[in-house]
This record gives C-alpha cells, sequence and structure tokens, in this order.
C-alpha cells in the first residue's frame, strides 16, 4: 500500500480509483492478517460501496474531502455504526453501537473509507495486544514479538501495507509504542485536542486519539482532519488547530534548540536502542539545530503516578459494564448483586480486573489520600517540571522505550514489568502533551522509534521536526517482508 | 516499604468493584498487586506540601453546550434496543431489581 500522498497523487492523475485501493487493501489483508491477526472484522461490502460512490462522484467533478477514497482502519475501542465495537473484550463481544464517533463522523465527512476495526489490549489496558480477549496481534517484522499494545492491531496494519493510515487511542503510550515497535509513525495529540466522544473511556484525563501512518506528513494530514473542539466532548480546547501539513512543508531544523532529557537514557534502557536514538539525534545537531540536555527528575515516578491515576479512573468508567445494558445475560446467580459480580468476574480479562481491584483500592477509603490524592499531587509536579524545561527548549528528543519489541509471554506473568515497559511515554501522557514516535532505524532487524515532544497544542512543532528528519532518511520506506 | 495487600483487602475491594474471583484468582490478585504497590510506594517520599491535585486535565471551566438535539445522535428504538443483551417485546430484559 502507498502512503496518503502517494494515493491522493494516483487519485489525480486518474491511474488509480478509490474502488481499486480499497480492494487493494482488503488483498494485502488477505495476505498478511492470517500471520499477524491485526483485524478483528471487516467490512468489505460498505467499503467497496463506499468506494464507488467516491469514484462517480469524481467523475462528475464534485468537490470531494480531503481524505476521499482513503481506506483507514480504526481500533476497535471506537465507536462506528459499522459493525460491533468490542473493546477487545468479551463483555462487549455482541455490542452494536447506534452511532459514531466524533473522529468517525469527521473522516467520514473528509471521504475516508473504513475498512475494518482492529485489534488491542482489553479496554486498551496493555502494552502488547497479549490481553485481547480474541487472540494477539503479532509483529509483522518478526512474528515471535509482540507489536506493541494497546493499539497493536492498528499499528501492524500499517506497517503491513493493509492501510496508510489507522486510528489508535494513547492513554499512556498506546499509540507511540507499538508504532514504535512496528516502524510506523503514531502520533498522541496534546489532551483537549480530540474529541473523545464515542472513545470507549479507559483513564479519561489522559486518552486522546490519533493517527498511525507511514509518512509523518499523513498523520499530520489525518491529525488536521479530526482534531478542534466537539461540543460533545467537553474537555476539547477551542485552540485553533494549525496547519499541521503545511509545517511540514516549511519545516528547518536550523536554529531550533532541542532539549535530550538524561533520565530517560538510564535505568533499564536497552543499550543498542539508546545508540540507535543518540545518532537520530545526534543528526539533528548536525543540521544545525542546538541540541542540549536536560533534567526530568520525576521521570522516575511516572510509571507509579499513571498507573494509580489510569487505573483509578478506570475501576469507575468500567462500573458501566453491569450486564443489564452490556454483557452476557446467562448467568447462574439469582439475585441482582451475584449476577453483576458473576457477569464481571467471567466477562473481563486479567488485566482489566487487576485495574479494577487496584483502582477501587486507591480510591477506598483510608487508602485515598495515599495513592490517589498523592499521585495527583506529583502529577501537577510533572506537569510544572514539562513546562519549566519547555521555557528554555522548542521541543524535546529521546526513546520511546525502553526496549524493543519483546517475545509473546515474556512479561504477563510480571504486571510491573508491563507497567515498566512504559516508562518513557507515561510522564508525556500525566503531563497532557503531544508526542509522536518515528521510525528512525533498528536492533536485531526491528525497529526503533524516536520520541519527538512539544509542549501543549504545539503539535505544528513537532511535526516539522519529526518530517524534516524523516526526509533524510529512508527509515519509512522500508517494509516488513510477507511471511511465505 | 511492605504494601502486603490482605485477603480480607482484596474481599472488601471486589465487592466493592462487584468483581466475582475464584479463590486462585483472589490469592494471585493479592500477590500482583502488592508488588505493584511496593514499586509505587516510592512516590510517598515525594514532598507535595501545598502543591494542588492535577483535577483539571484541560484547564477548562465551566463548558456547556446548548441544550438542543443532536440529530447525528439520533437513532430509532431499534438501533438502541440492538446494543442490549437481551429484549423482550421491544424492551431491554433486564433481571428484576426487586423481589
Amino acid at each position: 500500500m502507498d502512503t496518503v500522498h502517494q494515493a491522493q497523487q494516483q487519485f489525480k492523475e486518474g491511474t488509480v480509483s478509490a474502488q481499486e485501493l480499497v480492494q487493494e487493501s482488503f488483498k494485502t489483508m488477505d495476505g498478511w492478517d492470517p500471520h499477524i491477526h491485526a483485524f478483528l472484522q471487516r467490512f468489505e461490502e460498505e467499503a467497496v460501496s463506499k468506494a464507488q460512490h467516491i469514484d462517480a462522484a469524481r467523475q462528475k467533478k464534485e468537490t470531494l474531502g480531503l481524505l476521499a477514497g482513503l481506506p483507514i482502519a480504526v481500533k476497535d475501542n471506537i465507536v462506528t455504526k459499522t459493525g460491533r465495537t468490542t473493546a477487545g473484550s468479551k463483555i462487549l463481544e455482541s455490542y452494536t453501537a447506534p452511532f459514531n464517533a466524533t473522529v468517525i463522523n469527521r473522516l467520514e465527512d473528509a471521504g475516508a473509507i473504513i475498512i475494518g476495526k482492529t485489534n488491542l489490549d482489553e479496554f486498551a489496558m496493555g502494552s502488547s495486544t497479549e490481553y485481547s480477549a480474541f487472540g494477539p496481534t503479532k509483529n509483522p517484522w518478526n512474528l515471535s514479538h509482540v507489536p506493541g499494545g494497546s493499539s497493536g492491531g492498528s499499528a501492524a496494519a500499517v506497517a503491513a501495507g493493509i492501510v496508510p493510515a489507522a486510528l489508535g487511542t494513547d492513554t499512556g503510550g498506546s499509540i507511540r509504542q507499538p508504532a514504535s515497535f512496528c516502524g510506523v509513525v503514531g502520533v498522541k495529540p496534546t489532551y483537549g485536542r480530540v474529541s473523545r466522544f464515542g472513545v470507549i473511556s479507559y483513564g479519561s484525563s489522559l486518552d486522546q486519539v490519533g493517527p498511525f501512518a507511514r509518512t509523518v506528513q499523513d498523520a499530520a494530514l489525518l491529525l488536521s482532519v479530526m482534531a478542534g473542539q466537539d461540543e460533545y466532548d467537553a474537555t476539547t480546547s477551542n485552540h485553533a488547530v494549525g496547519d499541521y501539513v503545511a509545517a511540514c512543508q516549511q519545516a528547518s531544523v536550523k536554529g531550533l534548540t532541542i532539549g535530550v532529557p538524561k533520565e530517560f537514557f538510564e535505568e533499564g534502557m536497552s543499550i543498542d536502542l539508546a545508540a540507535v536514538v543518540r545518532k537520530a539525534i545526534a543528526w539533528f545537531e548536525e543540521q544545525g539545530a542546538q541540541v542540549k540536555e536536560v533534567s526530568l527528575p520525576l521521570t522516575s515516578a511516572g510509571v507509579a503516578v499513571y498507573y494509580l491515576i489510569a487505573k483509578a479512573e478506570a475501576s469507575v468508567n468500567l462500573a458501566r459494564y453491569d450486564a443489564l445494558r452490556f454483557g452476557p445475560m446467562d448467568l447462574r446467580s439469582d439475585d441482582l448483586l451475584a449476577r453483576y459480580m458473576e457477569a464481571r468476574g467471567s466477562g473481563f480479562g486479567p488485566e482489566v480486573k487487576r485495574a479494577i481491584i487496584m483502582g477501587t483500592y486507591a480510591l477506598s477509603a483510608g487508602y485515598y489520600d495515599a495513592w490517589y490524592k498523592q499521585a495527583s499531587k506529583v502529577r501537577t509536579l510533572i506537569r510544572r517540571e514539562y513546562e519549566e524545561v519547555f521555557k528554555s527548549v522548542d521541543i524535546m528528543l529521546g526513546p520511546v522505550s525502553p526496549e524493543g519489541p519483546f517475545t509473546f509471554g515474556s512479561k504477563t506473568a510480571d504486571p510491573l514489568q508491563m507497567y515498566l515497559a512504559d516508562s518513557l511515554t507515561v510522564p508525556i501522557s500525566v503531563a497532557g502533551l503531544p508526542a509522536l514516535s518515528l521510525p528512525c532505524g533498528s536492533v536485531n532487524g526491528l525497529p526503533v522509534g524516536l520520541q519527538v515532544i512539544a509542549p501543549h497544542f504545539k503539535e505544528a512543532a513537532m511535526f516539522a521536526a519529526a518530517h524534516t528528519y524523516e526526509q533524510a532518511h529512508d527509515w519509512w520506506q522500508q517494509v516488513p517482508v510477507l511471511p511465505q | 516499604m511492605n504494601q502486603k495487600i490482605k485477603q480480607q483487602d482484596i474481599e472488601q475491594i471486589t465487592r466493592l468493584g462487584r468483581l466475582a474471583l475464584s479463590p486462585a484468582e483472589q490469592t494471585k490478585a493479592a500477590s500482583d498487586v502488592s508488588s505493584v504497590l511496593d514499586h509505587f510506594a516510592q512516590i510517598q517520599s515525594i514532598e507535595t506540601g501545598g502543591v494542588p491535585t492535577a483535577d483539571d486535565a484541560s484547564g477548562l471551566h465551566n463548558v456547556a453546550r446548548d441544550d438542543k438535539q443532536c440529530p447525528e445522535c439520533l437513532c430509532s428504538t431499534e438501533a438502541l434496543l440492538k446494543t442490549v443483551p437481551q429484549m423482550h417485546n421491544g424492551q431491554i430484559k433486564v433481571h428484576a431489581v426487586f423481589s
């Protein structure tokens, strides 16, 4: 599959139709998906019919949206009227949403065609897709390694070339980490930049929707279509949406001041991976940027603060799965309380149960002050720490993850090890900042991502720096080989 | 700091969280959550005197929208009924709340 930009060129030249492109997506899916299991559902009939409409409109020279005819994939915790929305959970296995999420309406209004829903860790809780109730997704670069998570299905679908772009959600790294593991671009916008209306809630003060794409400019285009205030999500900002594509085209690294947090290269950081990331940062310096080491001492507290807050919010958000409106009905218990407990005990998987236990504990009388409240105060300190550093730098660069894609089963036995895999993405989420992952090399044939972090609502600066690096390298042109 | 969660804590929490766990799941949960909280206890030594909690992630206040219908959100009774696990004669079927 080509990039969004290449596909648009071909549409313009008339060398490909939307129907041909959509059919090519399904053909690529037929080849790849039996190996990687990126998709939970495919919408072939609906997608082909939409493509035919767009082709007819193009022939009649009607005005078309910015994404007209482009096949995209959507993480299955974003509600769509088409098909089911399972959030990777047994408890929502047969749930059909009666409405579209705002991001879906905006993309479809721009002409994008949704070809299917992608796999994820149950309720987006996880870093590997191993917690999906429907089986894991595999990394297209090496099938014995995880694709990252929780948006592993979307990242793998773009990496395998099934779609030129996909949607994910990022609460503590769930877009950036799988983007890094699969060698694609993945963007977590500023908290409040994109509407959460119709996104199945995990941690409501952290969740954001963002794009995956092969190139920075493609991701910038998708974000510019999705971003902006939505009256159905009171946390969306009225801050003007920038022209992110133009920001890419006018980009220059010269004169940029870049901060490199020294704590991102400390404890637990893979030496090989650090070397790849350092080399990418050195390129910016060679091109005339001023690179300086900065310090974010609370980085080591990030995992604790993030997980206490995210799990507390999750335990509240998950209360709605009560087996009355959602969930299984074939229960043995008779009284109402026992039925709630049975439905939730049998409908939720291990990580979701842990979230409910940990979150309920952190919020319960006697423990609230020491856990939830203290985590919330430290969150304020982390936010201030980033604000302070951003007074003297334009962007920050660092690794996305302390290690590359791990093998299946290597972390599921120890939840703490799984949480620590997020140590370099969660502090940024806690601070509500925008960040992206961009391919910058590989270790043992597995991709490595460079994390670009920007101040609140400065997505344009983030895209500009990332695009400049990308254009001077060919990582984005490298694709995995279809297994035989 | 040892954050050992006792079996009775787990029982109380799972009751509050409306979650039925098997005895094996309870034991595993107590051990998993204890070891995670052991690590998380590091935040308790961070000085936060006078620091406010981060209650507003967006920094926005008193956001309201006009009280009007949302045409794209409206859907038919049939569409709504499709979202529930069980229905009966065009109504959502639930277990009796009162005996």
